[in-house]
Protein backbone atom coordinates (compact mmCIF):
# COMPACT_ATOMS: atom_id res chain seq x y z
CA UNK A 1 0.00 0.00 0.00
CA UNK A 2 1.31 3.22 -1.10
CA UNK A 3 1.89 6.25 1.53
CA UNK A 4 0.06 9.39 1.31
CA UNK A 5 3.30 10.97 0.67
CA UNK A 6 4.53 9.09 -1.99
CA UNK A 7 1.40 10.22 -3.95
CA UNK A 8 2.84 12.55 -7.18
CA UNK A 9 0.10 15.28 -6.65
CA UNK A 10 2.18 17.13 -4.01
CA UNK A 11 4.70 18.56 -6.51
CA UNK A 12 2.25 21.09 -7.88
CA UNK A 13 2.17 24.05 -5.87
CA UNK A 14 3.06 25.63 -2.75
CA UNK A 15 0.58 23.46 -0.66
CA UNK A 16 2.87 20.35 0.43
CA UNK A 17 0.17 19.07 3.06
CA UNK A 18 -2.88 19.83 4.74
CA UNK A 19 -3.39 18.43 8.59
CA UNK A 20 -6.52 18.68 11.22
CA UNK A 21 -5.72 16.98 14.62
CA UNK A 22 -8.54 16.74 17.46
CA UNK A 23 -7.88 16.81 20.63
CA UNK A 24 -10.35 14.48 22.88
CA UNK A 25 -10.15 12.97 26.21
CA UNK A 26 -12.10 10.27 28.06
CA UNK A 27 -14.68 11.19 30.54
CA UNK A 28 -13.94 8.99 33.23
CA UNK A 29 -10.58 8.72 33.61
CA UNK A 30 -8.14 12.05 34.85
CA UNK A 31 -5.91 13.74 31.93
CA UNK A 32 -2.77 12.11 31.09
CA UNK A 33 -0.59 14.52 33.56
CA UNK A 34 -3.20 13.12 36.12
CA UNK A 35 -3.46 9.52 35.32
CA UNK A 36 -1.45 6.76 37.46
CA UNK A 37 0.22 3.88 35.31
CA UNK A 38 -2.91 1.16 35.68
CA UNK A 39 -5.28 4.14 34.67
CA UNK A 40 -3.23 5.22 31.24
CA UNK A 41 -2.80 1.31 30.58
CA UNK A 42 -6.63 0.85 31.13
CA UNK A 43 -7.36 4.02 28.70
CA UNK A 44 -5.07 2.76 25.94
CA UNK A 45 -7.15 -0.86 25.99
CA UNK A 46 -10.40 1.00 25.61
CA UNK A 47 -8.90 3.37 23.08
CA UNK A 48 -7.25 0.78 20.69
CA UNK A 49 -10.33 -1.39 20.91
CA UNK A 50 -12.78 1.61 19.48
CA UNK A 51 -10.64 0.79 16.37
CA UNK A 52 -9.36 -2.21 16.65
CA UNK A 53 -12.13 -4.68 17.09
CA UNK A 54 -14.75 -6.97 15.47
CA UNK A 55 -17.36 -4.47 14.29
CA UNK A 56 -15.91 -1.90 12.29
CA UNK A 57 -14.70 -2.26 8.86
CA UNK A 58 -11.99 0.16 9.60
CA UNK A 59 -10.38 -2.22 11.91
CA UNK A 60 -8.14 -4.42 9.16
CA UNK A 61 -6.60 -0.46 8.20
CA UNK A 62 -5.14 0.25 11.53
CA UNK A 63 -2.12 -0.76 13.46
CA UNK A 64 -1.77 -0.58 17.33
CA UNK A 65 2.17 0.06 18.26
CA UNK A 66 2.86 0.75 22.26
CA UNK A 67 5.73 3.38 22.40
CA UNK A 68 7.59 1.44 24.85
CA UNK A 69 8.07 -1.70 22.00
CA UNK A 70 9.46 0.46 19.45
CA UNK A 71 13.40 1.35 18.87
CA UNK A 72 14.45 4.75 19.33
CA UNK A 73 15.47 4.77 15.87
CA UNK A 74 11.25 3.86 14.93
CA UNK A 75 10.60 6.23 17.08
CA UNK A 76 12.63 8.96 15.71
CA UNK A 77 11.25 8.07 11.79
CA UNK A 78 7.56 8.65 13.27
CA UNK A 79 8.23 12.11 14.46
CA UNK A 80 10.50 13.01 11.32
CA UNK A 81 7.06 11.18 9.08
CA UNK A 82 5.15 13.49 10.92
CA UNK A 83 3.02 10.76 12.23
CA UNK A 84 3.64 11.40 15.80
CA UNK A 85 4.82 14.86 18.01
CA UNK A 86 8.29 15.43 19.16
CA UNK A 87 6.99 15.69 22.64
CA UNK A 88 5.32 12.56 22.24
CA UNK A 89 8.40 10.48 21.45
CA UNK A 90 9.58 11.64 24.77
CA UNK A 91 7.38 10.65 27.47
CA UNK A 92 7.38 8.02 30.03
CA UNK A 93 4.22 7.06 30.77
CA UNK A 94 2.46 4.40 28.94
CA UNK A 95 1.49 5.54 25.41
CA UNK A 96 0.28 4.64 22.11
CA UNK A 97 -0.37 5.03 18.54
CA UNK A 98 -2.66 3.96 16.10
CA UNK A 99 -1.65 4.53 12.44
CA UNK A 100 -3.76 3.82 9.32
CA UNK A 101 -1.92 1.68 6.48
CA UNK A 102 -1.68 4.53 4.36
CA UNK A 103 -0.38 7.17 6.69
CA UNK A 104 -3.30 8.84 6.75
CA UNK A 105 -4.61 8.86 10.05
CA UNK A 106 -2.53 8.54 13.35
CA UNK A 107 -4.01 8.43 16.83
CA UNK A 108 -1.82 9.13 20.01
CA UNK A 109 -2.83 8.03 22.87
CA UNK A 110 -1.59 9.76 25.93
CA UNK A 111 0.19 13.15 24.91
CA UNK A 112 -1.09 16.21 26.54
CA UNK A 113 -5.07 14.84 25.67
CA UNK A 114 -5.96 11.08 25.96
CA UNK A 115 -6.55 11.12 22.78
CA UNK A 116 -5.01 13.66 19.72
CA UNK A 117 -6.46 12.22 16.36
CA UNK A 118 -4.72 13.68 13.23
CA UNK A 119 -5.94 13.34 9.69
CA UNK A 120 -2.84 14.75 7.18
CA UNK A 121 -3.69 14.81 3.23
CA UNK A 122 -1.27 16.18 0.00
CA UNK A 123 -1.81 19.31 -1.45
CA UNK A 124 -4.53 21.93 -0.58
CA UNK A 125 -7.15 18.98 0.69
CA UNK A 126 -7.63 20.91 4.26
CA UNK A 127 -11.95 19.60 4.02
CA UNK A 128 -10.83 16.03 3.06
CA UNK A 129 -8.78 16.24 6.11
CA UNK A 130 -11.52 17.57 8.53
CA UNK A 131 -14.15 15.19 6.98
CA UNK A 132 -12.03 12.10 7.33
CA UNK A 133 -10.80 13.31 11.25
CA UNK A 134 -14.66 14.01 11.80
CA UNK A 135 -15.73 10.40 11.07
CA UNK A 136 -12.95 8.98 12.79
CA UNK A 137 -13.99 10.87 15.69
CA UNK A 138 -17.39 9.42 15.67
CA UNK A 139 -16.46 5.79 15.11
CA UNK A 140 -14.04 6.24 18.40
CA UNK A 141 -17.15 7.50 20.35
CA UNK A 142 -19.46 4.88 19.56
CA UNK A 143 -17.40 2.91 22.27
CA UNK A 144 -16.24 5.57 24.61
CA UNK A 145 -17.59 8.37 26.01
CA UNK A 146 -15.64 11.98 25.38
CA UNK A 147 -15.34 15.09 28.29
CA UNK A 148 -17.32 17.54 27.35
CA UNK A 149 -19.13 20.57 28.48
CA UNK A 150 -22.06 22.58 27.13
CA UNK A 151 -19.82 25.76 27.89
CA UNK A 152 -16.30 24.78 27.26
CA UNK A 153 -17.09 22.10 24.46
CA UNK A 154 -14.61 19.05 24.46
CA UNK A 155 -12.29 19.46 27.72
CA UNK A 156 -8.87 19.46 27.11
CA UNK A 157 -5.89 19.73 29.27
CA UNK A 158 -4.63 22.76 27.96
CA UNK A 159 -6.91 25.50 28.07
CA UNK A 160 -5.70 26.56 24.08
CA UNK A 161 -7.29 23.26 22.87
CA UNK A 162 -11.00 23.65 24.31
CA UNK A 163 -13.82 23.49 22.55
CA UNK A 164 -13.62 22.23 19.17
CA UNK A 165 -10.20 20.88 20.50
CA UNK A 166 -9.04 21.67 16.41
CA UNK A 167 -5.89 22.68 14.93
CA UNK A 168 -6.52 22.89 11.12
CA UNK A 169 -2.57 23.43 9.82
CA UNK A 170 -1.33 23.75 5.91
CA UNK A 171 1.98 22.42 5.09
CA UNK A 172 3.34 25.69 2.52
CA UNK A 173 6.48 26.29 0.49
CA UNK A 174 7.22 30.36 0.16
CA UNK A 175 10.21 30.40 -1.26
CA UNK A 176 9.51 33.66 -2.61
CA UNK A 177 7.69 35.15 0.01
CA UNK A 178 10.81 34.35 2.32
CA UNK A 179 13.31 36.07 0.20
CA UNK A 180 11.25 38.90 -0.17
CA UNK A 181 11.11 39.45 3.64
CA UNK A 182 7.56 39.33 3.06
CA UNK A 183 6.95 36.95 5.84
CA UNK A 184 7.03 39.46 8.70
CA UNK A 185 3.52 41.31 6.86
CA UNK A 186 2.17 37.47 6.92
CA UNK A 187 2.54 37.10 10.15
CA UNK A 188 0.70 40.41 11.51
CA UNK A 189 -1.43 39.59 8.96
CA UNK A 190 -2.96 36.03 10.09
CA UNK A 191 -2.42 37.20 13.40
CA UNK A 192 -5.61 39.70 12.82
CA UNK A 193 -7.53 35.96 11.84
CA UNK A 194 -6.49 34.38 14.77
CA UNK A 195 -4.23 32.45 13.18
CA UNK A 196 -0.22 31.58 13.31
CA UNK A 197 2.70 30.81 11.08
CA UNK A 198 6.01 29.42 11.86
CA UNK A 199 8.82 27.27 9.85
CA UNK A 200 8.64 23.45 9.77
CA UNK A 201 11.85 22.84 10.04
CA UNK A 202 14.66 24.61 12.00
CA UNK A 203 14.35 26.61 15.05
CA UNK A 204 12.04 28.99 15.95
CA UNK A 205 10.70 31.21 13.37
CA UNK A 206 13.86 30.23 11.26
CA UNK A 207 12.91 27.94 8.07
CA UNK A 208 15.12 25.88 6.21
CA UNK A 209 13.61 24.67 3.06
CA UNK A 210 11.17 27.55 2.87
CA UNK A 211 8.82 25.25 4.43
CA UNK A 212 6.37 27.01 6.75
CA UNK A 213 3.19 26.17 8.90
CA UNK A 214 -0.20 27.80 9.09
CA UNK A 215 -2.43 26.96 11.47
CA UNK A 216 -5.51 28.24 13.59
CA UNK A 217 -5.38 29.24 17.25
CA UNK A 218 -8.41 30.07 18.21
CA UNK A 219 -10.44 26.71 19.08
CA UNK A 220 -13.32 28.05 21.08
CA UNK A 221 -16.35 29.84 20.49
CA UNK A 222 -16.17 29.07 16.80
CA UNK A 223 -17.28 25.87 14.96
CA UNK A 224 -15.36 23.85 13.11
CA UNK A 225 -16.34 24.78 9.45
CA UNK A 226 -15.49 28.58 10.19
CA UNK A 227 -11.96 27.19 11.16
CA UNK A 228 -11.56 25.33 7.72
CA UNK A 229 -13.26 28.36 5.82
CA UNK A 230 -11.15 31.13 7.56
CA UNK A 231 -7.85 28.66 7.07
CA UNK A 232 -9.27 27.80 3.33
CA UNK A 233 -8.93 32.08 2.34
CA UNK A 234 -6.31 33.08 4.34
CA UNK A 235 -3.95 29.98 2.93
CA UNK A 236 -5.46 30.78 -0.62
CA UNK A 237 -4.55 34.58 -0.68
CA UNK A 238 -0.70 32.93 0.61
CA UNK A 239 -0.81 31.33 -1.79
CA UNK A 240 -1.34 33.50 -4.51
CA UNK A 241 0.94 36.55 -3.69
CA UNK A 242 3.55 33.69 -3.27
CA UNK A 243 2.86 32.28 -6.97
CA UNK A 244 2.72 36.44 -8.43
CA UNK A 245 6.17 36.85 -6.48
CA UNK A 246 7.94 34.39 -8.00
CA UNK A 247 6.53 34.72 -11.43
CA UNK A 248 7.73 38.52 -11.06
CA UNK A 249 11.10 37.20 -9.45
CA UNK A 250 11.46 34.72 -12.75
CA UNK A 251 10.89 38.01 -14.85
CA UNK A 252 13.15 40.62 -12.84
CA UNK A 253 16.51 37.63 -12.29
CA UNK A 254 15.99 35.24 -14.76
CA UNK A 255 20.10 34.69 -14.82
CA UNK A 256 19.68 34.32 -10.99
CA UNK A 257 16.83 32.23 -10.79
CA UNK A 258 18.18 29.68 -13.70
CA UNK A 259 21.68 29.73 -12.32
CA UNK A 260 20.06 29.15 -8.45
CA UNK A 261 18.21 26.31 -9.48
CA UNK A 262 20.78 24.63 -11.63
CA UNK A 263 23.39 25.08 -8.98
CA UNK A 264 20.71 23.27 -7.00
CA UNK A 265 20.13 20.13 -9.68
CA UNK A 266 23.80 19.66 -10.13
CA UNK A 267 24.25 19.51 -6.40
CA UNK A 268 21.96 16.95 -5.80
CA UNK A 269 22.74 14.44 -8.75
CA UNK A 270 26.64 14.60 -8.02
CA UNK A 271 27.22 15.15 -4.46
CA UNK A 272 28.75 12.61 -2.37
CA UNK A 273 27.40 13.94 1.01
CA UNK A 274 25.24 16.62 2.02
CA UNK A 275 23.72 18.17 5.15
CA UNK A 276 20.11 17.42 6.06
CA UNK A 277 20.14 21.84 5.95
CA UNK A 278 21.93 21.84 2.58
CA UNK A 279 19.98 19.12 0.85
CA UNK A 280 16.56 20.69 2.22
CA UNK A 281 17.90 24.16 0.54
CA UNK A 282 18.61 22.36 -2.64
CA UNK A 283 15.53 20.77 -2.72
CA UNK A 284 13.52 23.78 -2.22
CA UNK A 285 15.00 25.46 -5.45
CA UNK A 286 14.21 21.93 -7.40
CA UNK A 287 10.90 22.35 -6.43
CA UNK A 288 10.90 26.20 -8.13
CA UNK A 289 12.62 24.72 -10.91
CA UNK A 290 10.20 22.05 -11.88
CA UNK A 291 6.68 24.57 -10.86
CA UNK A 292 7.95 27.59 -13.08
CA UNK A 293 9.74 25.54 -15.92
CA UNK A 294 12.67 26.49 -15.87
CA UNK A 295 14.40 23.20 -14.85
CA UNK A 296 14.37 21.14 -18.12
CA UNK A 297 15.64 17.83 -16.48
CA UNK A 298 13.92 14.65 -15.78
CA UNK A 299 12.00 14.60 -12.65
CA UNK A 300 13.24 12.58 -9.54
CA UNK A 301 11.59 8.69 -9.23
CA UNK A 302 10.30 9.90 -5.97
CA UNK A 303 8.07 12.85 -4.64
CA UNK A 304 9.54 16.16 -3.56
CA UNK A 305 8.02 15.54 -0.19
CA UNK A 306 9.14 12.01 -0.06
CA UNK A 307 12.40 13.09 -0.62
CA UNK A 308 12.20 15.76 2.52
CA UNK A 309 10.73 13.15 4.63
CA UNK A 310 13.41 10.46 4.10
CA UNK A 311 16.72 12.34 3.72
CA UNK A 312 15.62 12.90 7.99
CA UNK A 313 18.33 10.94 9.96
CA UNK A 314 16.07 8.08 11.68
CA UNK A 315 14.73 7.39 7.80
CA UNK A 316 18.14 7.21 6.25
CA UNK A 317 19.53 5.22 8.91
CA UNK A 318 16.01 2.65 8.12
CA UNK A 319 17.09 2.69 4.53
CA UNK A 320 20.99 2.60 5.18
CA UNK A 321 21.64 0.89 8.47
CA UNK A 322 24.57 4.22 9.76
CA UNK A 323 23.95 6.44 11.98
CA UNK A 324 27.51 8.14 12.58
CA UNK A 325 26.83 11.90 11.32
CA UNK A 326 29.81 11.51 8.20
CA UNK A 327 28.38 8.42 7.01
CA UNK A 328 24.66 10.16 6.94
CA UNK A 329 25.51 12.26 4.95
CA UNK A 330 26.95 10.29 2.53
CA UNK A 331 23.94 7.97 2.76
CA UNK A 332 22.07 11.11 2.09
CA UNK A 333 23.59 12.14 -0.88
CA UNK A 334 23.71 8.50 -2.10
CA UNK A 335 19.83 8.49 -1.70
CA UNK A 336 19.20 11.45 -3.36
CA UNK A 337 21.59 10.98 -6.47
CA UNK A 338 19.22 7.65 -6.83
CA UNK A 339 16.44 9.33 -7.67
CA UNK A 340 17.53 10.65 -10.23
CA UNK A 341 19.14 7.71 -11.72
CA UNK A 342 17.12 6.30 -14.86
CA UNK A 343 17.08 2.50 -14.09
CA UNK B 1 -3.10 31.33 70.80
CA UNK B 2 -2.45 27.72 70.69
CA UNK B 3 -2.87 25.60 67.79
CA UNK B 4 -6.09 24.35 66.56
CA UNK B 5 -4.87 21.06 65.53
CA UNK B 6 -2.56 20.13 68.02
CA UNK B 7 -3.29 22.16 70.84
CA UNK B 8 0.31 22.09 71.94
CA UNK B 9 2.45 24.80 69.78
CA UNK B 10 1.70 28.08 69.26
CA UNK B 11 -0.53 28.76 66.40
CA UNK B 12 1.48 31.64 63.87
CA UNK B 13 -0.38 30.73 60.54
CA UNK B 14 -3.32 32.42 59.89
CA UNK B 15 -5.72 30.40 57.68
CA UNK B 16 -9.19 31.74 55.80
CA UNK B 17 -10.97 29.53 53.47
CA UNK B 18 -13.74 31.01 51.04
CA UNK B 19 -15.99 28.64 49.37
CA UNK B 20 -18.92 29.36 47.53
CA UNK B 21 -18.93 32.35 50.05
CA UNK B 22 -18.80 30.37 53.02
CA UNK B 23 -16.00 31.24 55.25
CA UNK B 24 -14.04 29.01 58.10
CA UNK B 25 -10.95 30.10 60.02
CA UNK B 26 -8.47 28.39 61.34
CA UNK B 27 -5.36 29.08 63.31
CA UNK B 28 -2.36 26.58 63.24
CA UNK B 29 1.17 26.21 64.10
CA UNK B 30 3.83 26.08 61.41
CA UNK B 31 4.04 22.03 61.66
CA UNK B 32 0.82 21.45 61.41
CA UNK B 33 0.64 24.17 58.97
CA UNK B 34 2.94 22.53 56.56
CA UNK B 35 2.01 18.82 56.98
CA UNK B 36 -1.33 19.96 55.74
CA UNK B 37 0.87 21.39 52.89
CA UNK B 38 1.03 24.81 53.85
CA UNK B 39 4.84 26.34 53.24
CA UNK B 40 6.92 29.03 54.92
CA UNK B 41 6.95 32.52 53.35
CA UNK B 42 9.61 32.39 50.74
CA UNK B 43 10.90 35.53 49.09
CA UNK B 44 8.21 37.22 46.38
CA UNK B 45 9.77 36.94 42.84
CA UNK B 46 8.53 38.97 40.04
CA UNK B 47 6.28 36.03 38.71
CA UNK B 48 4.71 35.67 41.78
CA UNK B 49 3.89 39.11 42.00
CA UNK B 50 2.19 38.93 38.73
CA UNK B 51 0.39 35.40 39.24
CA UNK B 52 -0.93 37.18 42.86
CA UNK B 53 -2.59 39.70 40.72
CA UNK B 54 -4.00 37.00 37.93
CA UNK B 55 -5.09 35.84 41.28
CA UNK B 56 -7.01 38.99 42.30
CA UNK B 57 -10.01 38.25 40.29
CA UNK B 58 -13.67 38.91 41.88
CA UNK B 59 -15.84 35.72 42.19
CA UNK B 60 -12.99 33.49 43.05
CA UNK B 61 -12.79 30.57 45.45
CA UNK B 62 -9.59 30.88 47.49
CA UNK B 63 -7.94 29.80 50.17
CA UNK B 64 -5.83 32.80 51.76
CA UNK B 65 -2.67 31.50 54.22
CA UNK B 66 -0.69 34.33 56.28
CA UNK B 67 1.95 33.73 58.44
CA UNK B 68 2.52 35.87 62.01
CA UNK B 69 4.50 37.86 59.13
CA UNK B 70 1.83 38.99 57.16
CA UNK B 71 3.39 37.87 53.63
CA UNK B 72 3.26 34.93 51.85
CA UNK B 73 0.11 34.15 50.23
CA UNK B 74 -0.60 31.15 48.94
CA UNK B 75 -3.20 29.23 47.19
CA UNK B 76 -4.47 25.92 48.16
CA UNK B 77 -7.35 24.69 46.29
CA UNK B 78 -7.01 20.41 45.58
CA UNK B 79 -8.86 18.95 42.72
CA UNK B 80 -10.99 16.44 44.65
CA UNK B 81 -10.64 13.41 41.84
CA UNK B 82 -7.52 14.10 40.31
CA UNK B 83 -5.32 15.91 43.25
CA UNK B 84 -4.36 18.12 40.83
CA UNK B 85 -3.61 21.74 43.29
CA UNK B 86 -3.70 25.22 41.73
CA UNK B 87 -0.35 25.77 42.46
CA UNK B 88 0.23 23.22 40.05
CA UNK B 89 -2.20 24.56 37.94
CA UNK B 90 -0.63 27.97 37.59
CA UNK B 91 3.01 26.37 36.76
CA UNK B 92 1.97 23.86 34.08
CA UNK B 93 -1.24 25.69 32.86
CA UNK B 94 -2.61 22.42 32.38
CA UNK B 95 -6.05 20.38 33.73
CA UNK B 96 -5.98 17.45 35.92
CA UNK B 97 -9.43 16.42 34.94
CA UNK B 98 -13.04 16.50 33.87
CA UNK B 99 -13.52 18.00 37.98
CA UNK B 100 -10.77 20.29 37.85
CA UNK B 101 -12.95 22.54 35.17
CA UNK B 102 -15.65 22.94 37.94
CA UNK B 103 -12.95 23.82 40.87
CA UNK B 104 -10.86 26.45 39.01
CA UNK B 105 -14.03 27.51 36.66
CA UNK B 106 -13.54 31.41 38.01
CA UNK B 107 -9.55 31.03 37.94
CA UNK B 108 -9.77 29.52 34.61
CA UNK B 109 -12.36 32.06 32.46
CA UNK B 110 -10.39 35.04 32.42
CA UNK B 111 -7.53 33.13 31.06
CA UNK B 112 -9.95 31.54 27.93
CA UNK B 113 -11.17 34.61 27.37
CA UNK B 114 -8.07 36.07 26.47
CA UNK B 115 -6.85 33.52 24.58
CA UNK B 116 -10.06 32.09 22.53
CA UNK B 117 -12.86 33.92 20.44
CA UNK B 118 -15.44 33.39 23.70
CA UNK B 119 -16.59 31.15 26.30
CA UNK B 120 -19.47 29.63 25.01
CA UNK B 121 -18.38 26.31 22.37
CA UNK B 122 -20.67 26.56 18.64
CA UNK B 123 -18.72 23.88 17.06
CA UNK B 124 -19.29 20.02 17.33
CA UNK B 125 -21.66 18.04 20.19
CA UNK B 126 -20.86 14.46 20.64
CA UNK B 127 -22.91 11.88 19.46
CA UNK B 128 -24.03 10.44 22.45
CA UNK B 129 -24.18 13.27 24.80
CA UNK B 130 -26.41 14.28 21.78
CA UNK B 131 -29.56 13.88 22.64
CA UNK B 132 -31.43 16.41 25.52
CA UNK B 133 -28.28 18.56 24.81
CA UNK B 134 -28.31 19.25 21.54
CA UNK B 135 -32.31 19.95 21.43
CA UNK B 136 -31.78 22.45 23.97
CA UNK B 137 -28.90 23.88 21.68
CA UNK B 138 -31.41 23.93 18.64
CA UNK B 139 -33.70 25.18 20.54
CA UNK B 140 -32.01 28.28 21.92
CA UNK B 141 -30.83 28.91 18.43
CA UNK B 142 -34.58 28.85 17.60
CA UNK B 143 -35.51 31.55 19.65
CA UNK B 144 -32.80 33.60 18.40
CA UNK B 145 -34.37 33.07 14.98
CA UNK B 146 -37.79 33.99 16.42
CA UNK B 147 -36.72 37.47 17.93
CA UNK B 148 -34.81 38.67 14.95
CA UNK B 149 -38.33 37.66 13.04
CA UNK B 150 -40.51 39.43 15.19
CA UNK B 151 -37.99 42.35 15.08
CA UNK B 152 -38.77 42.88 10.71
CA UNK B 153 -41.95 41.97 11.89
CA UNK B 154 -42.24 38.18 10.00
CA UNK B 155 -45.05 36.84 11.76
CA UNK B 156 -45.71 33.92 9.77
CA UNK B 157 -41.63 33.04 9.97
CA UNK B 158 -42.37 33.26 13.36
CA UNK B 159 -45.32 31.37 14.13
CA UNK B 160 -43.58 28.37 12.09
CA UNK B 161 -40.58 28.61 14.04
CA UNK B 162 -42.85 28.21 17.63
CA UNK B 163 -44.27 25.60 16.74
CA UNK B 164 -40.49 23.67 15.55
CA UNK B 165 -40.01 24.84 19.15
CA UNK B 166 -43.22 23.24 20.47
CA UNK B 167 -42.24 20.28 18.60
CA UNK B 168 -38.32 20.03 20.21
CA UNK B 169 -39.64 20.89 23.87
CA UNK B 170 -42.02 17.70 23.35
CA UNK B 171 -39.15 15.65 22.22
CA UNK B 172 -36.60 16.94 24.69
CA UNK B 173 -39.46 15.98 27.26
CA UNK B 174 -39.75 12.36 26.10
CA UNK B 175 -35.62 11.82 26.55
Amino acid sequence: MSKWYEDSIIDSGTAISSRVRLARNLSKFPFPLKLSKEQGEEMIKEVVSAIINERTPLTSHFKSFYMRDLSATEKDSLVERHIISPEFRSLNRPTNVLISNDENISIMISEEDHIRLQSVFPGNEIEKAWELADNVDNLIEETVEYAFDNDLGYLTSCPSNLGTGMRASLMLHLPALESNNQLENILKAVGKFGMTIRGTYGEGSESIGSIYQISNQITLGTTEKEIINNIKNITAQIIDQEEKLMIKMVKNQPLYMEDVIYRAYGMLTNARALSEKEALSFISSLKIGYNTGILKKQKPKTTIYNMIINIQPSNLQKMYDVSDYALLAKARASYIRDQFESD
Amino acid sequence: MLCENCKQKEAKVYMTKVINGIKTEMNLCQSCASEQGFFNASPVSFTDFFQGILDMTPGMDTEFVKDSNNSSVHNVLKCSKCGLTYDEFKKTSKLGCIECFNLFRSNLEPIIKSMQANLHHTGKYPKRLGGSLLIKKQIGELKRKIAVCVQDEEYEGAATLRDQIRKLEEELKNE
